[in-house]
């Protein structure tokens, strides 16, 4: 479970997330949608507790990420953007780094993830040798190692090629089968359709317009373009 | 686009990737000469100023590929129209700039001598200065130069045999060719300045007779031909040699050796483990480690040579020179490893984003950091000031110095570490 209430960030005079409140259950898999700056990063790294915020309260799992970070921590994964990795380390080093840094080390797991990622040969390889497309794969699996109740994706599926972005697909709708809240930022309108089972659409650090289950049902139905189409209806005057 | 707007564009990323304090970082060969000068007050020598003119020169050719091939924003110029001839202005300028530092480093360790000097020990002092000056305007043309020649040979066709025979496993990476031809000339440019001391700081000959600036002439005059080789060249042979040497670095990643902790190390780590209550200390301490080590395994070559060299002056110098010699280079050491450890808090060895996003504590981190940093000062300060404690004619003194570069270098380190921010 994520819940964020009245969350508000300001870089300088500048403000980034204006008191954005919202909740994913666990198993849900909520899509960030939006133009670029319009907070989406700021709204993750502020769940992840990276940033300093200046107004509001994030619990991840039940725990407040600001008085308890460590316990909130232990349950959350991130996927951040770009890629954060240890360049020195081999792919399974670092995946063992992160479980064990969560206090769950477990190889057979990574193991498992990295070949359900498709990196299975590259398990060995220094992390500084991998494509762009690797690397995302990686912080996918670095996101999911260790007991985790909610994830973070921002734009990890970028990038991919079609069978990656199927297998972190998956991956995703695996780990919220099991119990995990997922938000997940993109500008992949059509795999955000197809994951999410709920939609944000954010503009200048406010929420623009929720799309409901059903709603989002109603726009599958609609066919190809359909979100596109609202999308753009909402945001796009300001996005240009 | 001119080599001068690339140099001046070069610089304001430089100051600004610094912050405000950066001038300080980069002025190290000022910093060096006023130690130097310190420290030759009383003897009024010319050694200190030939050393920091002759190790500068040194370093400055040294950096020939640095300054021209893997300078930070060379692969970003490279992909520009931009001639090969600009390309080996703006490392003559890197290069160039680096010299005059050296050369202010110098003369303000020369400046004892110049000054309380009078009558015949005025020309000793400045002919030295004017010695390594004019090697330092050597280095600063032949670094840039030399490299190009060095990156036109690995991108020779008939060389590319010689690469796939070290791209063999147990070979050197393959770009460590290209420091070769610079450091062919760093050595005739060392043998040239080294001969010439004698004869130009004790030489009898009057200092303003035209042949005794002889030597610093021919060692400009073939540093200028060189130049002007490489510039001819530098049109044909920039791109070529780029394209050769980033191909090549990609093959870089199979030559890093998987090491991680040593035996020392992985005791110390155990030893951790011992004292502190959060698991994710020791998964530092390992990772910080596995990561220097892979990263920067000729520092830690560099330290086992700091360290013979410690142990050495420890045991056969003599005399006065003993407690300055090892405290000095103690003090090369301690902030070597404090160095280091701020290398510890940076890419690639630490990204502190990744670290706050996951369940460590800052406490972790901090002490994983720090035990790193009292491993290393123990080791290189402590343990190979030893004989030079047992040896020297002052134990005390020597024993009161090191102990304060070990207290003062850990207090520098957590400094640095207790004020990094993601």
């Amino acid at each position: 479970m994520i819940a964020v209430s009245d969350l508000t960030v300001r870089y300088g005079k500048r403000l980034a997330v204006d008191r954005l409140s919202l909740s994913v259950a666990p198993g849900e898999i909520v899509g960030l949608l939006g133009p670029n700056g319009a907070g989406k990063s700021t709204t993750m790294m502020a769940i992840a507790g990276v940033c300093a915020i200046d107004g509001g309260k994030i619990s991840v799992d039940g725990v407040d990420i600001t008085t308890q970070p460590e316990r909130a921590l232990r349950r959350l994964g991130v996927a951040d953007q770009p890629p954060t990795l240890y360049e020195f380390l081999t792919v399974s080093e670092h995946l063992a780094f992160v479980a064990e840094a969560r206090g769950k080390p477990d190889p057979a797991r990574a193991d498992g993830l990295l070949a359900r990622l498709g990196l299975g040969d590259a398990a060995k390889r220094l992390c500084r040798e991998l494509s762009f497309g690797m690397r995302q794969r990686v912080s996918l699996a670095a996101a999911l190692v260790g007991d985790v109740a909610a994830l973070l994706i921002d734009e990890s599926l970028n990038g991919l090629d079609p069978h990656a972005a199927r297998a972190g697909r998956e991956v995703i709708e695996a780990a919220a089968a099991e119990g995990a809240a997922v938000i997940m930022s993109t500008h992949l309108l059509g795999i955000a359709e197809r994951v999410c089972s709920r939609l944000i659409i954010m503009e200048a650090g406010r929420i623009k317009r929720e799309v409901v289950a059903d709603e989002l049902a109603e726009l599958r139905k609609q066919g190809a373009g359909a979100l596109e189409e609202l999308y753009l209806g909402l945001v796009g005057a300001s996005a240009t | 686009m001119t080599a001068r707007r690339i140099a001046a564009r070069a610089r304001l990323e430089a100051t600004r990737a610094r912050g405000p304090l950066g001038w300080l970082l980069a002025g190290w060969p000022l910093a060096l000469g006023a130690v130097a000068a310190a420290l030759g007050y009383r003897s009024g020598g010319v050694a200190w100023p030939l050393a920091i003119g002759l190790g500068g020169a040194t370093l400055v050719v040294l950096g020939g590929p640095w300054a021209l091939f893997w300078r930070a924003d060379a692969a970003a110029l490279a992909r520009l129209p931009i001639g090969g001839r600009v390309h080996l202005r703006v490392g003559l300028m890197h290069a160039a700039r680096r010299a005059a530092l050296f050369i202010v480093g110098t003369a303000i360790a020369a400046a004892p001598a110049l000054v309380a000097s009078d009558g015949p020990d005025f020309d000793p002092a400045l002919r030295a200065l004017a010695l390594c000056s004019a090697a330092l305007v050597c280095a600063a043309l032949a670094g840039p130069s030399s490299a190009l020649l060095g990156g036109a040979l690995l991108a020779q066709p008939q060389a590319s045999r010689t690469k796939l025979d070290i791209l063999e496993p147990g070979g050197p990476p393959p770009t460590q060719l290209l420091p070769l031809i610079p450091s062919i000339a760093a050595s005739i440019l060392l043998a040239a300045t080294l001969a010439a001391i004698p004869w130009v700081t004790r030489g009898k000959v009057p200092l303003w007779v035209p042949y005794t600036w002889a030597p610093f002439v021919a060692l400009t005059m073939l540093a200028a031909v060189l130049t002007v080789a490489a510039r001819a060249a530098a049109p044909g042979w920039y791109r070529r040699a780029w394209l050769a040497i980033i191909a090549l670095d990609r093959a870089r990643p199979i030559w890093i050796e998987r090491t991680s902790a040593g035996p020392l190390e992985a005791a110390w780590g155990r030893l951790l483990m011992m004292t502190t209550t959060h698991a994710g200390t020791l998964t530092l301490y390992r990772k910080d480690i596995t990561n220097l080590r892979r990263r920067y395994p000729a520092a830690y070559a560099a330290s086992g040579a700091g360290m013979i060299a410690l142990i050495a002056v420890g045991i056969w110098v003599r005399g006065e020179a003993h407690v300055q010699s090892v405290l000095l280079l103690a003090g090369g050491l301690a902030v070597y490893q404090v160095v280091m450890a701020w290398r510890a808090l940076r890419p690639p060895v630490e990204h502190l984003r990744l670290l706050h996003m996951l369940p460590l504590p800052r406490s972790a981190a901090m002490r994983a950091k720090a035990s790193y940093l009292f491993l290393r000062l123990a080791m290189c300060v402590g343990l190979a000031g030893v004989p030079a404690l047992l040896r020297g004619p002052e134990p005390a003194l020597v024993g009161v110095g090191l102990g304060a570069l070990i207290v003062g270098g850990l207090l520098a380190g957590i400094t640095l570490i207790s004020r990094a921010r993601p």
